[in-house]
């Protein structure tokens, strides 16, 4: 069994609005990506499994223990980052921190402290007068500092600048190697991509489908871009039996997929044209998503 | 079911509004206790008490003689209603609306709280809120009327009772119960009528008038009926031996000199009815032309009538005016200042299990009303949305009540509010209020109760 699961969960606010059949399995010390942009249904399906919304069909579990009926036994092993910071009034950070592990059963101050330190986060700031960046840093540790099993994070990233996405990118790193299971979500790709060892995507209400970074990270066939200098050399090029996927006649720029084991032949072949530059596009996340959403457009047409 | 986590948190967010709330209703409830002057409301009520005013003021002339029906206007009344909703409308909304409009609920929710655990604790907060805050201005009233006019604890006796008591060397009790006592003992008498500020001849006018009172009390009393009912009617004394008997004792005499009394009061009564009017506009004319010329305005005369028995000139002229001799006149004034000092012992009369009263009546509506609101706090998820119905709908009743007060037009609008309820009148006459303080007690429960199992099952936005 899976440690999140998640089945043919429906919330339909009418209009299209909602999510719909939404089926998602996440595995124990799994790190789970949730890419979909603003709107298509992530933060309803975190409140699901927060137990702060009731599904009209279908049901979500964390442990086993159902997130509506036992949602607060499901909280004692989530930690949980909300998608809007909005802070209960209290003066600083650490009056924050204190109210919450005042309400959560046994708060480790070492770790907290630890937590505190890896996001460089001084909690005696005044709460209200916080930078966005430093307010999403008090509610990380909110979340990280009873190091609780699962780790729920509705775009964790926001408001933090590069420097800090880094510091964040490895507390999350480490925090997996130590066997947290998290769920995160983002609209960005390229931050899920580094971290989760799956993402999901999610577009108006339903999972279009969900991608396994390390097989889209150790994909063998790439893409290259190839410019010649001439015309010809373009023209001639075109005769020569790799899969084309794209070219552009005004450039003299082809595109060839190639697999690993071709590519000696390729550059051999290519050594008889006079070439402008040779490129690899690398696969991502964003490109494979990308071409899912061509091939549905494709379909409906 | 109870997170004292949060409940501190509930504090913490709320004391402010609180703490001023609970002065203002405190200073409310203190001062005017502090600074009721029972004979000066006591002149004044005698003063306007045959004018067509307090005719048209009818029942409503004791609510404001009475130190308790002057609270009942204020503290218990629009006012004071007023300042314990706005907090009850603000804290109701803050606690839970407000947190899930702003989304910092999550942070509680996120915990390994249970969403009852919250709803029940935030509710117990403010019901608890509400009752210390009713406590603390309560006692602090309770207490000024106690050390101010000694009014609350034990059989509170006149000043004059106790200087009788001394000289008499009898306790208080015995005296207050016996007023005679002091008639019939020259140096007590002269004590008690220094203690009171009076010249002998308005303090003996006075203990005639207080010991006619006592006894319509204790023969009412004997006869389950009211005190006013008896005076009515003197002879229905007469007919029950044991109202006689009470009521002898609390005068001085033997039954038969008091029923021989009773038979000469009632045949006067008609020959002075008649006589009444014309004496009364007499004395009115002779005191309007003795503050003509005093230099003095006729109503500061009118609660001051002792000034003429020391102003020959003025006493002159006001014998001249009205037509009256002055012997005549100096027994009128006597009466009068009898009758007010006789009414300045009402004055001060405090009932503490009607003002208990008031005070739970005020509480049970308190939580009712909070009940409109916590429930509209459940409700809603927005802040605005919460407030429009708990702040709308108390303060409507608040408004519908009182403009129910204002005329017989607007009278059925009273059975649109919550408020109507509330009925101070009703608790100061000692009616029959039970089955109100039931009703909004249970009302309250049962918004309560409403409010946090829609808020358990709710959809939040978090």
């Amino acid at each position: 069994m899976s440690l999140i699961e998640i089945h043919r969960l429906t919330k339909d606010y009418g209009r299209g609005r909602g999510i719909f059949d939404i089926d998602l399995a996440v595995e124990e010390g799994e790190t789970f990506g949730f890419v979909g942009t603003n709107g298509a249904g992530k933060t309803t399906t975190i409140r699901h499994l927060m137990g702060f919304l009731r599904s009209h069909e279908g049901t979500c579990s964390i442990q086993g223990l159902d997130c509506w009926t036992q949602s607060e036994r499901v909280k004692r092993l989530v930690g949980y980052v909300p998608g809007e910071i909005a802070f209960p009034d209290e003066p600083t950070g650490f009056a924050f921190l204190e109210r919450q592990a005042a309400m959560l059963e046994h708060v480790d101050v070492k770790h907290r402290d630890y937590v505190l330190d890896a996001l460089q986060l001084d909690a005696s700031a005044n709460l209200k007068r916080m930078s966005k960046g430093m307010k999403q840093k008090t509610a990380l540790v909110a979340a990280f500092m009873h190091d609780p099993p699962v780790l729920i994070l509705d775009e964790p990233t926001t408001g933090l600048d590069p420097l800090m996405r880094e510091s964040f990118i490895d507390l999350l790193v480490e925090e997996r190697r130590r066997g947290k299971t998290i769920f995160m979500s983002s609209h960005m790709f390229n931050e899920l991509e580094y971290t989760c060892d799956r993402v999901a995507m999610i577009k108006d209400g339903s999972i279009v489908d969900v991608a396994s970074t390390t097989a889209i990270r150790r994909n063998r066939r790439k893409t290259y871009k190839i410019e010649f200098r001439a015309a010809t050399d373009f023209t001639r090029f075109l005769s020569e039996p790799f899969q084309v996927a794209e070219r552009r006649d005004s450039t003299n720029q082809v595109f060839v997929n190639v697999d690993d084991d071709e590519i000696n032949r390729l550059i051999l072949a290519l050594t008889r044209y006079r070439i402008k530059f040779f490129t690899e596009i690398k696969y991502s996340l964003e490109r494979y998503f990308n071409s899912i959403y061509k091939k549905e457009a494709d379909d409906v047409q | 079911m109870f997170s004292r986590a949060i409940f501190w948190q509930s504090i913490k967010g709320n004391y402010i509004l609180w703490v001023i709330c609970t002065v203002v209703l405190t200073a409310m409830l203190s001062l005017p206790a502090a600074f009721h002057d029972p004979s000066a409301t006591a002149a004044f009520m005698d003063a306007i008490k045959d004018t067509p005013m307090a005719e048209a003021a009818g029942d409503q002339l004791d609510i404001f003689s009475s130190l308790l029906g002057i609270m009942s206007q204020t503290v218990y009344g629009f006012s004071g209603l007023m300042v314990a909703m706005v907090f009850v409308v603000v804290t109701a909304n803050t606690l839970v609306a407000s947190e899930v409009d702003r989304g910092s609920m999550a942070y509680t929710l996120s915990t390994p709280t249970r969403r009852r655990k919250v709803v029940f604790t935030k509710a117990v907060f403010l019901v608890l809120a509400i009752l210390v805050m009713y406590v603390i201005a309560g006692t602090a009233g309770l207490l000024t009327v106690q050390f101010k006019h000694d009014a609350v604890w034990g059989d509170q006796h006149t000043a004059d009772v106790k200087a009788a008591a001394k000289v008499l060397q009898l306790d208080e009790e015995t005296v207050a119960n016996d007023l005679s006592l002091i008639v019939r003992d020259p140096s007590a008498f002269s004590a008690g009528a220094a203690a009171r500020g009076v010249d002998a001849s308005v303090y003996s006018t006075y203990l005639i008038q207080a010991m006619a009172r006592d006894a319509y009390a204790a023969a009412a009393d004997v006869l389950g009926l009211k005190p006013d009912e008896v005076e009515e009617t003197p002879s229905l004394i007469q007919n029950d031996p044991a109202a006689l008997e009470a009521a002898a004792a609390k005068m001085g005499m033997d039954t038969t000199t008091l029923s021989a009394y009773i038979d000469q009061l009632t045949a006067q009564a008609e020959e002075q009815e008649a006589q009444k009017e014309v004496m009364q506009q007499a004395l009115s004319d002779g005191l309007t032309a003795a503050a003509g010329h005093l230099k003095m305005e006729t109503g500061k005369l009118m609660q001051n009538m002792g000034i003429l028995k020391t102003d020959p000139a003025a006493m002159a002229v006001a014998s001249e005016v009205s037509g009256l001799d002055e012997a005549t006149l100096t027994i009128m004034i006597d009466q009068s200042l009898g009758a007010m000092e006789v009414s300045s012992d009402l004055g001060v009369d405090f009932d503490p299990f009607a003002f208990l009263m008031m005070n739970l009546g005020c509480l049970l509506l308190m939580f009712a009303i909070s009940g409109i609101s916590y429930l509209a706090s459940c409700i809603f998820n927005l802040s605005k949305h919460s407030l429009g119905l708990g702040a709308g709908l108390p303060f409507a009743f608040l408004i519908l009540y009182f403009l129910s007060q204002v005329n017989t037009t607007l009278e059925p609008l009273k059975y649109f509010s919550l408020v109507t309820l509330f009925d101070t009148t009703l608790i100061i006459n000692r009616g029959d209020y039970w089955a109100q303080f039931v009703v909004l007690g249970v009302v309250g429960i049962m918004l309560y109760v409403f409010a946090m199992r829609i808020f358990e099952r709710k959809d939040l936005p978090l």
